[in-house]
C-alpha cells in the first residue's frame, strides 16, 4: 500500500506548532467545536485588578466606577500584591466602604513574591467569569465598559473583545487635602483604532484595560503570563492569545489610561535596557507565531507592497458632514465600486442631516497614496446636480498634474459648499493607488516645501508691510 | 424618620433611566453610612425629585419602594411639575420646601464615592472660612478647570454634585431662573457667592462618578440641548457680568454661527428689544473671569 507522506505540509507544521502551544486535546476540543461549558452562575466578567495597597484614594475611584457601571454581570477579584499591614487595612477598609451589595462580589485575594506579573496569573487562575479584564487601581472606566465587553460578545464568542481607550497625562499632587490626582492634558486618542495584528507587532495599541480575554485561554488552553518579564507583560499575552483566538473591536471608547508625570509608574521604575530586553524577547517570540487569517483580512499590505497601481482596493473609508456642529458625530457611510477605470465612492441619504456645510472624505487611514483624475458630483436635494472643481476642495494633498498626493497620515478632503445647502447624495470618482513613485514622490516633496516656504515668507512680507504702513 | 435630615439633596429629573436614578440614590445612602460610621456631621438626608419629564417618571408605589429600601438614612420625596422646568426654575421650586440647613444639588446620574460627604462637609467645620459651596471632583471625565491645589478655591463650581448652605441658597436668591434655563446657572451662582464675599471649595478627594461619555475619536460630545443652551447662556453671561467686549464678539460669532447659535442671537436680542435682560453685575471685573469662552483659566483645551 503507498502512503502520501504529510510530514512536511504546512498544514502539518501547523498542527504540529498548535499541539506544542496548547496540547493535542485542546487542538481536538477546537475541531470538535468548543470546551466544556462553565459554571452556569458564572459572571460574564472577571475583573483582575492589582494593588500594592499604596493608593487607597486611587482603588476608590476605580472601584466607584465599577460600581457606576450599567451592566453588574461582573465579579471583581482585587490581587493585592505583597501587601503589608498598611496595605492590608487600605484595600480592606476602602472596599468595606463600598454598599454590602456591590461588596459581595468582591474577593481580596494576597499573593506573595514573584514579579508584578504574578498577580496576573493569580487572578486569572481565580476568575469564574466567561471572560476576564484586568484593570489597574489607578484605572479609570466609562459606565460602558462591561456593557460594551458584553454587547461584542455577544456576536463573537470565544474572540478577543477590544475597545478604544484614550491617553491623558495627570499629576499627583500633594497637598493639605491630601494626595490629589489632577488632570493635565486633553484625551490623546492614539489607541482609538481597531485591532491590527501586523502592526501589533512592532507596537502596542491595546492597554490592558482595553481588552477582554475569554478565560478558556488560561484555564483550558494553559497559557500564562510570562513572569519573567518586567514590563509589557500585557502586550506579550495579548499577542500570543490573539493568535489563537482572533480579536473583535468596538469604536467605543471605554477607558482612560492615565499617564503619570510625577509619580510611580512602569515607566519610571524600570531602565530602558529593561524595557529593550523585554522587547527583544517578545519580537522574537511572535516571530515564529502562526498567523491564520483570511488574505481579504490583509487588503492594505498585500497592495501596499505590489507597488503602483491603478485599481489598487482601497482601504478604509470614512465620511463627515457638518451641518453646523462640526464633523464630530456625524458620520456618513460610503459604498465603494470599481467600473468603468474608476473608484465610484457614494454616499445616499444626506438629507437627514439637515443644511451642510461641508462634507468630508477620509479616503484612507494612512498616507503615501495618490488619487487621480479626481471628481465629484453633488446631488441636492431639488435634485440639482453640482460638479465641484477641485478648487473648491480643501485638503492636505498635493498636486502634481492631475493627480493628488497625500504624504501624510489621516488624509482628508474636504468639500466647501458655497452656501449651506441641503444634499441628497455625493458621488467622488478618482483612481487610487498606494506608494507612488519615487519621482511623483520627490515632485510633490520639492512642492510642499515650496508651497510652505511661499506661504510663509508671503505672509512675513504682508506683516512687514503692513507694520511699515502703520508708521507712515 | 421623623426629625429634620441635616442634609437635603435635590436633583431634576428629565425622561432619564430609573436604573441609574436609583444607583445614584444608593451611593448617597451609603455615603451617609460612611460617614456615620466616621462621626461625620451628615447622618441622614432627604432626597428631593423634581420631575420636569412630559409624564411622570415615578410612580407612587416606586417611592414608596425606595423609601422602605433606604429608610435607615433617607427620606425621599416627588415632584412631578407637568412642565419643563429646567435645572434652575426647577431647584428653585423643590427649595421652597427645604428646611434643612445644608443643600446638595446633583444630577440624578451622579454615584458618589463612600467618602463623600465627610469630604464635602470638611470645609465648614471652620465658619471663620466663609465657605459658599463645596464641589466635587467629577470622574472619569475630570473638569480642566484650573484650581489652587493647595486650598481647593475654584473661580466656580459645577453643579453635577455640590453642597451649599441652604441659608446661603436662600439670601442669594437661589439660582437665577429669569435667565438661565439649564448652562451657566451655576457659574452665575458662584460668581454672585463670590461677589457675597464667600469661597467656592474644589474637594477634589470628593468625588462623583458623571456618566458622561467620549467619541469614538476621544472627543466630547454634546446634545442638541447643550449647543443651544450654552450659546443662550453666553450671551446672557456675557451681559449679566458686564463684559461688553466679549459679548460684541459672541454677537458676530452668533450671527453668521450656526443655526443654535443664530436662534440664541435671536432670543438674547428680543429680549434687548423688550427692555427684558438682567442687571448687569460686577461692572469693575473683580469676579467675572472670561477666558476664550470658559468661565475660568483651563488647565488644557478640551
Amino acid at each position: 500500500m503507498g502512503f502520501y507522506s504529510i510530514e512536511k505540509s504546512q498544514l502539518t507544521e501547523y498542527f504540529n506548532w498548535l499541539n506544542e502551544q496548547i496540547g493535542k486535546d485542546s487542538v481536538k476540543a477546537f475541531i470538535d467545536g468548543g470546551f466544556d461549558e462553565c459554571d452556569d452562575n458564572a459572571p460574564f466578567l472577571s475583573v483582575v485588578m492589582r494593588t500594592q495597597g499604596k493608593r487607597a484614594e486611587m482603588l476608590r475611584e476605580a472601584i466607584l466606577c465599577l460600581l457606576s457601571q450599567t451592566n453588574q454581570d461582573f465579579e471583581l477579584l482585587i490581587i493585592g500584591h505583597n501587601l503589608d499591614c498598611d496595605g492590608k487595612n487600605a484595600v480592606k477598609g476602602v472596599v468595606s466602604e463600598f454598599p454590602e451589595s456591590f461588596t459581595a462580589k468582591v474577593r481580596i485575594i494576597e499573593v506573595n513574591g514573584g514579579t508584578r506579573t504574578t498577580p496576573l496569573n493569580r487572578g486569572f487562575e481565580e476568575a469564574n467569569g466567561k471572560y476576564v479584564s484586568c484593570l489597574d487601581d489607578d484605572d479609570l472606566v466609562f459606565d460602558n465598559w462591561v456593557e460594551s465587553f458584553y454587547n461584542l460578545y455577544l456576536d463573537n464568542q470565544g474572540k478577543i473583545l477590544h475597545a478604544y481607550s484614550v491617553v491623558q497625562d495627570w499629576k499627583l499632587y500633594k497637598t493639605p487635602l491630601g494626595g490629589v490626582p489632577v488632570s493635565v492634558s486633553a484625551y490623546k486618542n492614539m489607541y482609538c483604532c481597531d485591532f491590527d495584528v501586523i502592526s501589533q507587532i512592532s507596537v502596542n495599541k491595546c492597554p490592558i484595560m482595553s481588552v477582554a480575554f475569554p478565560s478558556y485561554v488560561y484555564h483550558k488552553l494553559n497559557i500564562r503570563f510570562d513572569e519573567t518579564l518586567t514590563t509589557t507583560e500585557d502586550w506579550d499575552f495579548l499577542m500570543r492569545t490573539a493568535f489563537l483566538c482572533g480579536v473583535a473591536d468596538t469604536k467605543e471608547v471605554t477607558s482612560i489610561y492615565r499617564q503619570w508625570q510625577n509619580n510611580q509608574n512602569s515607566q519610571s521604575l524600570h531602565n530602558k535596557k529593561e524595557w529593550d530586553n523585554n522587547y527583544k524577547t517578545i519580537q522574537k517570540r511572535l516571530y515564529d507565531l502562526y498567523l491564520v487569517r483570511r488574505v481579504s483580512d490583509f487588503d492594505d499590505y498585500v497592495y501596499s507592497v505590489s507597488g503602483e497601481t491603478n485599481f489598487g482596493p482601497l482601504g478604509r473609508i470614512e465620511g463627515f458632514v457638518d451641518n453646523g456642529k462640526g464633523f464630530q458625530n456625524n458620520t456618513v457611510k460610503f459604498s465603494t465600486e470599481y467600473y468603468n477605470d474608476c473608484w465610484h465612492v457614494k454616499a445616499n441619504g444626506l438629507s437627514k442631516f439637515g443644511e451642510l456645510r461641508r462634507i468630508r472624505l477620509d479616503p484612507d487611514d494612512f498616507g503615501m497614496i495618490c488619487l487621480t483624475d479626481f471628481r465629484v458630483k453633488v446631488t441636492l436635494k431639488d435634485g440639482t446636480e453640482t460638479k465641484v472643481s477641485p478648487n473648491f476642495l480643501r485638503s492636505n494633498y498635493v498636486k502634481i498634474g492631475n493627480k493628488y498626493i497625500f504624504i501624510g497620515y489621516d488624509p482628508q478632503i474636504i468639500l466647501d459648499l458655497k452656501k449651506p445647502s441641503e444634499c441628497s447624495d455625493i458621488v467622488y470618482r478618482f483612481n487610487f493607488s498606494r506608494n507612488p513613485s519615487l519621482k511623483v514622490l520627490c515632485f510633490a516633496m520639492v512642492k510642499f516645501v515650496f508651497a510652505t516656504v511661499f506661504r510663509d515668507s508671503g505672509r512675513f512680507v504682508y506683516r512687514m508691510l503692513k507694520k511699515i504702513l502703520r508708521r507712515i | 424618620m421623623e426629625e429634620t435630615a441635616q442634609l437635603r439633596a435635590q436633583t431634576i429629573l428629565y425622561k432619564n433611566d430609573l436604573q441609574s436614578v436609583k444607583k445614584s440614590v444608593e451611593s448617597i445612602s451609603n455615603a451617609l453610612r460612611v460617614s456615620v460610621q466616621n462621626n461625620g456631621t451628615v447622618k441622614k438626608a432627604e432626597i428631593s425629585f423634581g420631575d420636569a419629564s412630559p409624564t411622570p417618571l415615578m410612580s407612587e408605589e416606586y417611592i414608596k419602594e425606595l423609601n422602605d429600601e433606604f429608610k435607615d438614612n433617607l427620606n425621599i420625596t416627588y415632584k412631578f411639575f407637568g412642565f419643563n422646568s429646567g435645572t434652575s426654575k426647577g431647584q428653585n421650586i423643590l427649595f421652597k420646601e427645604c428646611r434643612s440647613p445644608y443643600l446638595m444639588i446633583y444630577n440624578p446620574d451622579v454615584v458618589v464615592s463612600p467618602t463623600y460627604f465627610l469630604e464635602m462637609m470638611k470645609p465648614y467645620e471652620d465658619k471663620t472660612e466663609n465657605v459658599g459651596m463645596t464641589e466635587a471632583r467629577q470622574i472619569p471625565i475630570e473638569h480642566p478647570k484650573q484650581y489652587d491645589t493647595k486650598t481647593g478655591e475654584v473661580l466656580w463650581g459645577a453643579m453635577a454634585c455640590v453642597i451649599i448652605p441652604s441659608e446661603i441658597y436662600k439670601e442669594l436668591g437661589g439660582l437665577d431662573e429669569e435667565n438661565f434655563f439649564m448652562y451657566c446657572d451655576d457659574v452665575d451662582f458662584s460668581w454672585r457667592l463670590r461677589l457675597n464675599g464667600k469661597k467656592v471649595l474644589y474637594r477634589p478627594n470628593a468625588v462623583a462618578f458623571h456618566g458622561h461619555r467620549l467619541s469614538f475619536n476621544g472627543a466630547i460630545s454634546h446634545t442638541e440641548a447643550e449647543l443651544y443652551y450654552s450659546a443662550e447662556s453666553s450671551l446672557m453671561m456675557a451681559y449679566k457680568w458686564s463684559n461688553n467686549a466679549w459679548l460684541n464678539r459672541l454677537i458676530g460669532i452668533c450671527s453668521t454661527g450656526t443655526p443654535y447659535q443664530k436662534k440664541a442671537l435671536e432670543y438674547f436680542m428680543d429680549r434687548k428689544k423688550n427692555g427684558t435682560l438682567p442687571k448687569q453685575l460686577d461692572k469693575n471685573h473683580n469676579i467675572a473671569c472670561f477666558v476664550n469662552g470658559n468661565y475660568s483659566k483651563n488647565r488644557y483645551d478640551v
